[in-house]
């Protein structure tokens, strides 16, 4: 299976290389912002007396633990890729071959689709109990439809 | 899309894996293309028609059918 952002156009295994050396970067900056979730919220009550309720400080302490553990995990997996030939050919194709890709294009389609109709619903019925969530619900898809058009836009003129 | 990529491979004694290898896809993908569950893109038609030192149109069998015309 394909993971989430994970095509590549690389020909050959020292283009791959170049690819897997770039997520590794990208999982350290991940970690950096995991870090940095962590600290704030655990620092947000005790130096800065800011008042959290114990849910949110538990859901950006997880988010903050989240981050850091999927990168360490990612990070470490990609280095082993790094220094196995095999593993590296077999990591290649998994993000390389068309089929995959096209799957891949049609799973996040799709997936896209429910999102869509999950923010209306979720909108529709709490936004009786909470307005607020319409508004926000609403900015998410504007920004994802903005995304939409100008990213549109933009393969238009290179392709 | 129908293909002769089997028939082909068969004939000169060629494992789903080397072809595969040889056209950088996955052994899957050989796979979907001779059970005609996948169409190949423009490229691996013609990395597979390379490989066997055939046409493009000697694997690939079109039918206006496939494409609704």
């Amino acid at each position: 299976m394909m993971g989430l952002f994970c095509a590549s156009k690389a020909k050959n295994n020292e283009e791959y290389k170049k690819v897997i050396k770039a997520r590794m970067n990208t999982m350290v900056l991940i970690f950096v912002i995991g870090l940095i979730t962590l600290t704030v919220s655990l620092l947000a009550e005790k130096v800065w007396t800011v008042k959290i309720s114990e849910h949110m400080l538990g859901v950006y302490c997880g988010g903050g633990t989240g981050l850091l553990a999927i990168s360490i995990i990612l990070w470490i997996k990609n280095k082993v890729i790094l220094g196995n030939e095999a593993k590296l050919k077999e990591s290649r194709l998994n993000n390389t071959d068309e089929r995959l890709k096209e799957i891949s294009n049609r799973a996040f389609r799709i997936a896209t689709i429910f999102l869509l109709i999950a923010l209306y619903v979720v909108g529709l019925i709490g936004g009786l109990f909470y307005p607020i969530l319409v508004q926000v619900l609403s900015i998410l898809v504007f920004v994802f439809l903005a995304a939409y058009v100008v990213t549109y836009k933009i393969y238009e003129k290179r392709m | 899309m129908q293909t002769k990529i089997q028939e082909l491979r068969k004939t000169r004694k060629i494992t789903q894996n080397e072809l595969a290898d040889a056209v950088d896809v996955t052994r899957q993908t050989i796979i979907s293309l001779e059970n005609g569950k996948y169409n190949a893109s423009l490229i691996l038609a013609h990395k597979i028609a390379q490989f066997f030192k055939v046409s493009i149109e000697d694997i690939f069998i079109f039918s206006e059918e496939d494409e609704n015309i």
